[in-house]
Order: structure tokens, then sequence, then C-alpha cells
């Protein structure tokens, strides 16, 4: 049924070397290196073993509810006018998105390594809150890092990280944001080395996460790829997805890689606008560079010092990008655009209101870029939409932008309440 | 201040001789972010290093995001990038000190972006015409494609830093490099953490003198006199960075210094 011209899967999976083209690679400290060359090959043997895989599949299976089912999006689709959008439902999995998937599967291989504690970087929360649950489910201690900016602005998330048994430890230098705890992490990582598996959040980071992360999100094209073609007996015309490090891309890019036919498109934080500090889309405007672990596309000041980034979704908000995406563009295999955060907004409206699913921002970005995309293609076509997240974890941020005066009323009433207690 | 910083190499010999004999010191290589507090600073700061007897100098290119060090100097770095320091900054540093101080060797420091945007190439040979031909990278690994164009470079070495997890096949190939220099951490920490010299150490060090005379320095947590002798006592010289920069901000400089310096 499917033709393939190309061989990017196998060279993806087979780089046992770390890097893709020039990107990627493991620019780590010497201390570092026996903990990840360990990580390596017990990623290289387990997924070779049948085994192994059997019970990650059993384990997304019994636990996060797979296969998630792909939605037509009738209603929006035909309000449009357009192409036919589908949509990959990653935000049915349990604790809310796709980042389940390679927490499952990290954790399975910290067992074969015999490690008995995890750690963690999280920025809004996702991350560190399915990580947090994947530790309580296989029974590992967990300690998670988040800048101490997050941890203030993301609070319901520690609370329900803290209920999962976690350690949230507020990351006082830099920015206090995503970096700093991804920065924080490793120095926990040189300092526990025996003991301890950094579970990672996306395909970023030295070698193997990249490549290891793919891996346990590739299940998601996979089954995608199969649930289109029986509906319309035919493969998308479009597939795309949110780009913060790119795990959930590449989770619903790679089974697509060797159809050429399939077009594939990564959509970054627009933010505000194309100012430095004002967005996060690393591809569109930033530069190569080599950071936390790889060579890759990084958003950067001066003379290599690394920037700020914004985007309204949290899980966006990163200065790097998967040394595997960048190597993709580089051979002209994927496109990048940006969805600024007006429209990311507007999509999550739209989809909810016609469709009756509220999607993660993260997710609204891919899903504006599909919206605009379909006005211009005929209902022949299908846009295939990652849906990475649900979007209820966002109530405080989006409540904030479409009704303030409704949740100061209720912050306002909360408080008073506490206090006559 | 050019002329300030310019004194005879005759009196810095007569200078180094007198204190030679008159009191037994321990080697130390002393740690210093450019730029922090200020870049006037640091010029003071690093000549009453050279005056106060100090063996080696690791001068660091400040960064914004410095993966590597504990939480003292990642505000000392953040500090001298908010003050706006540059690259052009830290090679006339270099120049500066080299005149000052011609016999102290120079160690660079910075992390692997900051030579990486700039060109590794380009930032070698800028590196040696300002007088420094060692660097250390924390963040690259010693047989990386990127380490392998800086080794290949004829006027710069890498400064391989190594940890007590090394295992045989990556110290024979750290070996095969040739370096003058090797930092070896202490222990599994970063910068400025407490200071403990790990049982491995002692195997390590050996098998390099087995095969080298490359000089050994140990680092990362020290920071009392005792603890700089006991390293002195089996490696070439300690690396102190978190506890100079605190003698900086509380301004007792001078009184760490003679703390840390005098083997008594
Ligand atoms: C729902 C959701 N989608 C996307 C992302 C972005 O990450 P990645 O690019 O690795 O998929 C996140 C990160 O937290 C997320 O929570």
């Amino acid at each position: 049924m499917i033709e393939t011209n190309t061989n990017y899967k196998t060279q993806i999976l087979e780089a046992k070397s770390g890097y893709f083209g020039r990107f990627g690679g493991a620019y780590i400290p010497e201390v570092l290196k026996p903990n990840m060359d360990a990580l390596s090959q017990v990623f290289f043997e387990s997924i070779a073993d049948k085994n192994f895989v059997n019970s990650f599949k059993k384990a997304c299976n019994d636990f996060s509810g797979r296969p998630t089912p792909v939605t037509y999006l009738e209603n929006l689709s035909k309000q449009i006018g357009g192409a036919k959008i589908y949509l990959k439902r990653e935000d049915l999995n349990q604790t809310g998105a796709h980042k389940i998937n390679h927490c499952i599967g990290q954790i399975m291989l910290a067992k074969r390594l015999g490690k008995t504690r995890i750690i963690a970087e999280t920025g809004a929360g996702q991350h560190g809150y399915a990580t947090a649950s994947v530790c309580a489910r296989f029974g590992m201690e967990c300690t998670i890092y988040m800048g101490q900016k997050d941890y203030d602005r993301q609070r319901p998330n520690v609370f329900w990280m803290e209920t999962l048994g976690a350690k949230v430890i507020p990351v006082q230098f830099g920015s206090q944001t995503l970096n700093d705890a991804v920065i924080a992490a490793f120095k926990d990582l040189i300092a526990h080395p025996e003991e301890t598996h950094y579970l990672l959040g996306s395909a970023v980071g030295p070698h193997p996460y990249p490549v290891l992360n793919t891996w346990f999100q590739k299940m998601v094209s996979e089954e995608a790829k199969e649930q289109v073609f029986k509906i319309e007996n035919k493969l998308p015309d479009y597939v795309t997805a949110c780009v913060g490090g790119g795990s959930n891309a590449l989770g619903i890019f790679f089974d697509f890689l060797d159809d050429e036919s399939v077009k594939l498109v990564g959509i970054e934080a627009g933010g505000k606008g194309k100012t430095p500090g004002e967005h996060a889309a690393k591809v569109s405007y930033g530069k190569e560079g080599i950071f936390e672990g790889y060579h890759s596309y990084f958003l950067q000041a001066e003379e290599g010092n690394i920037s700020d980034t914004h985007s309204i979704s949290a899980g966006l908000d990163y200065c790097g990008v998967s040394p595997i995406l960048a190597y993709l563009h580089s051979e002209g295999r994927i496109q990048f655009d940006a969805a600024s955060d007006v429209q990311t907004l507007d999509a999550m409206k739209m989809i909810a209101k016609y469709e009756g699913i509220i999607l993660a921002l993260e997710s609204s970005h891919s899903l504006a870029w599909a919206i605009e995309k379909a006005k211009g293609l005929s209902n022949e076509e299908i846009i295939l939409v990652n849906g990475s997240g649900r979007g209820e974890k966002d109530l405080f941020i989006t409540m904030k932008h479409l009704q303030p005066e409704s949740l100061q009323f209720f912050m306002e009433k909360q408080i008073s309440e506490l206090r006559d207690e | 201040m050019n002329d300030e910083l310019c004194r005879s190499k005759v009196d810095l010999i007569i200078e180094k001789e007198q204190t030679e004999m008159t009191q037994n010191m321990n080697s130390i290589m002393a740690h210093h972010i450019i730029g922090y507090p200020t870049l006037e600073k640091s010029y003071e700061v690093v000549q009453t290093y050279i005056d106060s007897g100090i063996e080696i100098l690791e001068l660091q290119i400040p960064f914004s995001h410095p993966t590597a060090d504990g939480i003292t100097l990642t505000e000392a770095n953040q500090q001298a990038v908010e003050n706006g320091i540059s690259l052009e900054n830290c090679f006339e540093f270099y120049e500066e000190i080299k005149r000052y101080a011609p016999d102290t060797p120079i160690i660079a420091m910075s992390y692997l972006n900051r030579l990486f945007s700039y060109g590794i190439e380009a930032f070698c040979d800028k590196l040696s015409t300002s007088g420094v031909n060692q660097i250390i990278v924390p963040d690259l690994p010693f047989d990386s494609p990127v380490a392998e164009q800086i080794n290949k470079h004829q006027a710069v070495q890498l400064v391989p830093v190594i940890a007590p997890n090394l295992n045989d096949e990556r110290l024979s190939a750290m070996l095969n490099l040739q370096p003058d220099y090797i930092y070896m951490m202490s222990g599994f920490n970063t910068t400025g953490q407490q200071f403990e010299l790990h049982p491995n150490a002692q195997k390590i060090i050996d098998a390099i003198r087995e095969r080298t005379n490359a000089k050994i320095g140990i680092g990362f947590g020290i920071s009392r006199g005792e603890q700089v002798k006991a390293v002195n006592e089996i490696a070439d010289f300690a690396i102190i960075g978190s506890t100079l920069k605190i003698a900086i901000d509380e301004n007792k400089i001078k009184s760490k210094l003679d703390q840390l310096l005098l083997n008594s």
C-alpha cells in the first residue's frame, strides 16, 4: 500500500553514533559519558528485544489507553471549506499528552539499568506530571526540577506532581525557567550518576535522548497512518505538529518520513513577533549552535550566548530543537512555519466550538496552521494534525486571555473563602 | 591601564624568587570569570592573584548558561554577561595579563557555543595570538569532531576535564592526545559544592603518571588550606574557583589567598 523512496527511518534509527548529518552528538562533560553510554547500550539492546517491545506496548495500552483514535474534524473542516482535517488524539492519553509515551519507555529502560531514582526537568509541568505519574506506577523515587518562575505560575501542576509522590525542586538561578531546570537536572545527574536516570522530556539533549524519545513516540504515526488509510483509502497530504523540542512532531512524522507524497510541516511558537525574546521559533529565526549536549538550531543572543524565549504555551517555550528535526529540515524533508499567540488562541476557540474538543495551546499552534492551509486546498486533500495534548491544563492562561473578569471574580471569591475558614 | 600593567620581567623574576625562598607555597590554579564583578575589577583581582604567587591562571569567558558550574559561578557568569563582556574584551584581557606576567601560564576556559559561534579555527587563531595556548571546554568531549578541530590546531591545545569514573579505554584515548595539562574533578560534583576526594582519583593519577609528564590539577569544591595541601600531595596543583569568587564578594581576597597558598 505504501511506496518507499527514501530511507530516513532506518538512517535515524541506525545512527548509533548519535549524529544526524552534522547535527546531534553528545557534547557533555566527560563525567557523564559512562551514563550516556550505558543508556545508549541498553536502549539499542531493548528495542531489538521482543519482550521489551511487547511490554512497552502493553504498558502503553493498559496504563495510557492506546491506541488513541484519529478524529475527522468534520464540522470544522466544512466550516473552513477546504481540506479535510484529522486530529490524532494524543490528548486522550494518561496525564493528557503524548509525553507519557516516552516516560513509559524511559522508565522501563531505567528499570533495566537497575536505577532507583528518576529526575526530570519541567517547564509548565506537563512532562513533570507525566514523569511523576510513571514513577508512582513503576515504583521509583522521583525528583522534578522546575524554574522558580514556572513553579510559581504553574502551582496547580506542582500540586499534582506532589500528590503523585514527586519532590519538586524550584530552581533559583538564571531566568528561572525551563532551561535552568534542564541544567539543574544535569547537575543532579553529575552528582548522583550511579543510581539516577535523567528522564529527559523531549527529542533533544545529548545522544541517545533524541533517537530514544523518537523511538518511543513513533507508534503515534504508525497508528495514525493505518487509521487514516482505513477511512480514506489514501495517505494524508500534509502532516503537521507543533514543535517545542520536537518529541510529538517526530512521533507523528516518523512513519511518514519515507512516503514522499506526504508533506511534513513543523509549527513553531511565533509568539508576539519576530523580535528576539518574543517567540520560540528556533528553525525559523534561530542559529546553529551546540548547547545542552547537542548540535542543532538555538535561539541565541550575541556571540553564542543563549537568548530568552516567549510563547503563550509553556510547552513550546524552549530555546532548542531536536537535532533530528534540524537534520530533516536541512535535507528539505520537513518544512517549518510559525503560528502566533493570537492565531493559536483563535484555533483553540474554533475547535472547542465546532468539535467539542479542548485542545492544548501547544497543539493549537499546528491546528492554526492547518486551518489556514486547508482554506487553499480541495476537499479531496487531507491534513493530519497531532493533537499532542488536552487544554484543561491551560485553564489559567486561556481564561486570563478570554475571560479576565470571570477569572478575577473566581480567584477573589476563593481567597475570601479561604480567609473565612 | 596598559602602562600600569607592564612591569619589567626582571622585577617579576626577583619577586618570584623571593617568595619561593621565604615560603613553602602551595601550587594553585586560580579561576576567574572575565568581567566579574566588572572588567576593571577583574584586572585588579587577577593581578592580585599573580602578585600573591598563584602559579597558573584559569580565565573563563562568561556564558549565559554555564551548564557545568555551580550556583556561585553561574551567578558570576550571568553578571559578567549582563555587564556586556564581549569575546573581544576577553581576548584583550588575555593579552594584557600576558603582558603583565609573561611567565604565568594562562589556561582559557569557555563553554562550547561561544567558540562555535565565532568559528572554531578563528577562535583558536585569535586565542593563540592573544598569548594563550591552552583551553578548557567543559562541554566538549576530547574525542568529538569539534575537539578534533581544536586538536589539529598548531598553537592551541585542549585541556581534558576528567572525573574519577574515567575507564581505562577513555584514559588511553585521552593520553593519546598528549595533553600538557589535565583537569581532574575531585568527585561527582559541579563546581562549588562540598570537597571530597574520590577514592578512584589516586588510581587514575598513578596511571597518568606512568605514561606522561602532563601536569595534573584537581578541582571542584576546594575551599580551605588543608584541602589545597592534600591535593598538592597527589597532584601538581589545586584548582580554585567558587571560593575565590566568594572572597571577591566579601572583599577578603588577600587573606583568602594567604590561607590557601601557605603550605604550613
Ligand atoms: C501538549 C504538549 N504538546 C507539545 C509539547 C512540546 O514538546 P515537544 O515538541 O517535545 O512535543 C508539550 C511540552 O510540554 C506539550 O505538553
